[in-house]
């Protein structure tokens, strides 16, 4: 029982000795507070993405809000049970890597395609006005709104 | 396919994160990181609005952080099949 007890503390106090000389305070080390700033980085821009995209399908036009949902809730299933396989047959560094990268392709094709979208909306607006305005061809201004209600008929049409 | 590639990386982040710091400081390091993520998100609305403003595409602030992020996943180390510390 003495011999237990003996064990006991001795087990103790090296628990001890391990408690102060591991502090909480370790993390204000250099190399654990670049890692704490590279992760921080790497979870806000992870979090921005995720508050973005929900409002992502509402903008590419997808009014109703139940097929909104429903795509949301399915991409992120699809993503999870994708992660379920891969997560242990992958390096976790790669697929942070490579998840940001695709993110960053993906992101940029968007954002380029929406902007030659725009200069394409604008040109074809700017012709057809023109042709209503300088040419004449469509006297009456009903004739002007049934054209703009085409250019939007048209827009909507088109890949954003 | 951006919204499948953010929970590729959600799925795996948390395991990751944990990986990276010894046992003593492993909460804490988690939970400053996850906390700076939860503010960032309260300003993704904010987000949007600046970039309505700026007349560009609301993902164009997703190419940026994405752009930001990518540099510093390659300064973090791998742990898979590598023995944690403590």
């Amino acid at each position: 029982m003495e011999r237990a007890f003996r064990l006991t503390s001795k087990k103790k106090s090296e628990l001890r000795e391990v408690a102060s000389s591991a502090s909480s305070l370790d993390i204000f080390q250099k190399k654990h507070l670049l890692t704490l700033v590279a992760v921080s980085i790497v979870m806000g821009g992870l979090y921005a993405e995720y508050g973005v995209c929900i409002f992502i399908n509402q903008k590419i036009g997808i009014d109703n809000i139940f097929l909104n949902g429903t795509l949301l809730g399915v991409v992120e299933v699809f993503g999870y049970v994708l992660i379920y396989f891969f997560a242990n047959r992958v390096g976790r560094r790669q697929i942070n890597i490579y998840s940001n990268l695709y993110k960053l392709v993906c992101s940029l094709t968007l954002v380029v395609m929406d902007s030659i979208h725009n200069e394409m909306y604008h040109g074809l607006k700017k012709a057809v006005w023109f042709q209503v305005t300088e040419t004449s061809n469509l006297p009456d201004p009903g004739s002007a709104r049934h054209l703009q209600i085409y250019i939007d008929a048209l827009r909507s049409n088109l890949i954003i | 396919m951006i919204k499948l590639f953010i929970c590729f990386q959600y799925g795996t982040i948390f395991n990751y994160v944990s990986e990276l710091f010894p046992t003593h400081i492993r909460g804490m390091a988690l939970g400053i990181s996850v906390l700076i993520g939860r503010v960032i998100t309260s300003l993704s609305s904010y987000m949007i609005f600046v970039t309505d403003r700026l007349h560009l595409h609301p993902l164009a602030t997703a190419m940026l952080t994405s752009l930001l992020a990518l540099p510093f996943s390659y300064l973090l180390r791998e742990t898979k099949d590598q023995k944690m510390s403590n």
